[in-house]
């Protein structure tokens, strides 16, 4: 059995400095997302919110979060998530 | 290694994408290659208005005034640089509440700070650099390039490069490239003409 997440809608705020297409493509990389959606909600002086749409067949939350360190963004909240459960039957 | 430097390439350029370097890069190099050929320029010019000109004594001058631009051009640079994007690296932390010691926007800062660095460094001992080969040619042989014809063709070579300069200039400024390069080399001209004036007096 294997509980894998599908879909994770993230809150955060990151730089002016990094653009929003660069950082969707370096969540795209990640193994197991298949689509990434990134939505400017709120543009300061310096920083954006963004709210992010990650989905895929099996997303590793600890690897977005590594990315979005990386590129200098702080994760503010999840706000949704999706998981699935598959059972692979055993062979007797 | 050819892929090694594409590779290089590509994360230079993305570096100064998120450090918002590449106008400075260009303003850096365009301001110090200007200073490098019209202070080089001031040095042949000199020699030249003595009556006592000496190729060795214009060589070593003028390696000397690229090695003392070039070090000055570069730890300048690179301290306040590296003062500005500390400041902004701190201002980014308090900002987005969260230390980016790791992230892109540091690698690309300290990557920046030291590529602006060297831009700042070369570009005025490059100009000061291909002034001074003529006098390194008659240096060389004195038969193939006489001292005369050494000075000629270190000012049109002088002359020639703030030219370039000029044209680069109204290229970044999609303006009119002539109207530039006649502005830059009408610089060289008035340095070579105030010398003439000032050096017929003394």
């Amino acid at each position: 059995m294997s509980i894998d997440i599908k879909k994770l809608v993230l809150d955060a705020l990151k730089p002016r400095e990094i653009s929003i297409a660069e950082l969707s493509k370096a969540i795209c990389k990640i193994e197991g997302v298949d689509n990434v959606s990134i939505n400017v909600v709120e543009t300061d002086i310096k920083t954006e919110t963004i709210r992010m749409i990650i989905q895929g067949n099996s997303i590793c939350y600890e690897e977005v979060a590594k990315v979005l360190a990386e590129n200098s963004t702080a994760l503010k909240s999840v706000d949704e998530i999706a998981v699935s459960k598959k059972i692979t039957p055993k062979l007797v | 290694m050819l892929r090694r430097i594409r590779r290089f390439r590509k994360r230079a350029r993305k570096y100064f994408s998120v450090a918002g370097a590449a106008e400075l890069s260009r303003r850096y190099f365009v301001m110090n290659s200007f200073d490098g050929a019209l202070a080089i320029l001031g040095v042949v010019m000199g020699a030249y208005i003595t009556g006592k000109a000496d190729a060795h004594l214009i060589i070593n001058s003028g390696l000397g005034l690229a090695l003392a631009t070039g070090i000055s051009g570069f730890v300048g640079a690179f301290l306040s640089e590296k003062a500005e994007r500390s400041r902004k690296i701190k201002e980014i932390e308090e900002s987005i509440m969260m230390e980016i010691k790791d992230s892109i926007i540091y690698r690309a800062s300290k990557f920046v700070t030291f590529a602006l660095a060297v831009v700042d460094g070369i570009s005025p001992a490059l100009t000061i650099f291909l002034t001074l080969i003529p006098f390194m040619i008659h240096e060389i042989s004195p038969s193939a390039l006489s001292l005369q014809y050494a000075m000629v063709a270190s000012i049109a070579i002088n002359l020639s490069t703030l030219a370039l300069l000029g044209i680069y200039l109204g290229k970044i400024a999609s303006a009119n490239r002539l109207k530039y390069s006649l502005l830059t080399v009408a610089m060289g001209l008035a340095i070579v003409a105030i010398l003439f004036l000032t050096g017929a007096g003394v």
